[in-house]
């Protein structure tokens, strides 16, 4: 079954073993004074075991403000989000949980190797494994020779990667991943799409957003494209890049069509 | 499985702390205090082992204040603006757990500060006693009575911090936080004398509907004041032990509610 656009009302129940289920979720944030702007509008989305969903939209489109919901940094005005079958207010509901933000922020005076033993903690992942499993991990994101360097030495792409071994470190089952080329010079998006490949043939379940329409060609299953809060395409990349292949044509037509749709 | 999360996050707030900028000017201006006071204490004429007393304990409070509000509110305000809060809670940690925990880690950087400068202070004392021949120790000078009042003084910079804590998550503004945060201290160090002044009316009259306003604002500002035991120290006085206990006990309730308080409101807060 596809995730759909909820104005189409193609889902008839969120299925119960879907990492990430997204149901019909409004989302209204302060503007000014007793006023409020519409963020999400009734969007719906169902992330199947072991695919790569990319979420691709314009900037301020709303993907930000969908991922913040499936954490449960904010909650939705109305419609549901279920994360491994569990509201995102529990805390349980992030244990298989890879977490990239956009743009991460970290303790600066920590080390890499001392945010990663916490994040490994608070994971409940073991001493041992956490030992066995970190050299390599930074080994293959390009820093492993700075992991007893303060972050605040870290330049902007450094920074990035260590996000990456922070949402990768306890092995999660599932990855959520806000904008994760951002920052990335060729070679590190090169490393990264790798990354992701691999994972994904590990059966892992990757969502990820971006405004980079080369990234879903290469590396998704299904692509979800969101603009002003509604899903305006949702289907297999193929279905996205049509026959012609030109994936910003497409990407085009489909966000005019919408525009036009909701009266912009 | 919350309580075992909050040991990591009390780790990584520690080493944060200590090693911040912030902390370590601190300590600085701190050390220089309590150099100064070898050149201030020949001044005076009598009771230097109470002026002793007081300038040693002017340094800790002064520096546990500036902790709390520098670096304190700065912990955890960064944390919500800048989202480094994400870090924590894309782990599955709840948002009591966070606040406990930043605050346990807060709380032990504030202590460990405490004993940095409480050690400099005796070690300016001994060399004073050594060499000064003005100054003289405290009368019926006891070690216990020391550590009391040291004690004492960090619980109400903890209950300063809890404040802190409590203004940052709801103003979401350092600034705020900060001033109200202050403002507190101001309030909570000179209710209980503003409150004894109109009772015994040699200064001022003042109607008993006012005396019962500033009554009962007492009892919703903390009463710092209750927990400077330097006059005990300084005069080699005998500690109220009963009074002792209950400041204690009523301490770490005012802790408790505001760090409820705080969660309640944290909780509810969108951290977009």
């Amino acid at each position: 079954m596809f995730a759909c656009n909820s104005d189409m009302n193609l889902l008839s129940g969120i299925g119960m073993n879907s990492p990430i289920s997204i149901k019909d979720l409004e989302k209204s944030y302060p503007d000014g004074f007793n006023r409020k702007r519409k963020i999400l509008h009734g969007i719906s989305l169902e992330i199947q075991p072991k695919e790569v969903f990319g979420f691709v939209g314009p900037n301020g489109a709303g993907k930000s403000s969908t991922i913040n919901l499936m954490m449960g940094f904010t909650r939705p005005d109305s419609g549901s989000v279920r994360v491994h079958d569990l509201s995102p207010d529990r805390p349980e509901s992030r244990r298989g949980i890879g977490y990239l933000p956009e743009g991460p922020r970290f303790y600066e005076n920590l080390t890499a190797e001392e945010l990663l033993s916490f994040a490994a903690r608070s994971s409940g992942m073991g001493h041992a494994a956490f030992k066995k499993a970190v050299d390599p991990l930074l080994d293959r994101l390009s820093i492993l020779h700075v992991k007893k360097r303060t972050i605040s030495t870290y330049s902007k792409g450094m920074k990035q990667r260590m996000g990456l071994a922070l949402a990768l470190i306890h092995d999660p089952q599932t990855l959520i991943l806000d904008e994760p080329m951002s920052g990335l010079d060729p070679i590190g998006r090169n490393q990264l799409k790798n990354i992701i490949l691999d994972l994904k043939a590990r059966g892992k379940t990757i969502f990820f957003s971006s405004h980079i329409l080369n990234d879903v060609e290469t590396l998704c299953d299904r692509v979800g494209v969101i603009d002003q809060g509604r899903i305006l395409f949702c289907g297999r990349t193929e279905d996205f890049l049509g026959p012609d292949g030109d994936l910003e044509s497409k990407f085009m037509t489909i966000i005019k069509a919408g525009q036009g749709e909701h009266g912009n | 499985m919350g309580i075992k999360m909050i040991g990591p996050i009390v780790a990584i707030t520690l080493r944060e702390g200590i090693r911040n900028r912030a902390l370590q000017g601190i300590l600085f201006v701190a050390a220089l205090l309590c150099a100064v006071y070898l050149l201030i204490i020949p001044l005076f004429a009598f009771d230097t082992g109470k002026v002793a007393v007081d300038l040693a304990f002017a340094s800790i409070t002064l520096a546990g204040l500036a902790i709390v509000i520098f670096l304190g509110i700065a912990l955890i305000a960064r944390d919500i603006h800048q989202r480094s809060v994400c870090l924590i809670l894309s782990r599955p940690v709840a948002r009591p757990t966070y606040i406990l925990g930043k605050f346990c880690g807060v709380g032990l950087t504030v202590l460990i500060a405490m004993v940095i400068i409480g050690a400099m202070g005796l070690l300016s004392a001994g060399l004073g006693i050594k060499f000064l021949v003005e100054m003289e120790a405290p009368r019926n000078f006891s070690w216990c009575v020391l550590f009391l009042t040291l004690f004492y003084q960090y619980i109400s910079l903890l209950i300063l911090m809890a404040a802190a804590f409590f203004f940052t998550v709801l103003t979401s503004n350092e600034y705020l936080s900060m001033l109200f945060t202050f403002c507190i201290y101001i309030i909570g160090n000179s209710l209980e004398t503003i409150v004894k002044v109109l009772q015994a009316g040699e200064f001022f009259q003042a109607g008993t509907g006012y005396i019962s306003v500033m009554k009962f604002l007492t009892w919703v500002f903390p009463n710092l004041s209750a927990f400077d035991l330097k006059v005990f120290l300084g005069y080699g006085l005998d500690l109220p032990w009963h009074h002792l206990i209950w400041t204690g006990v009523y301490g770490l309730f005012y802790i408790a509610v505001l760090l409820m308080l705080t969660v309640m409101i944290f909780n509810r807060k969108e951290l977009r």
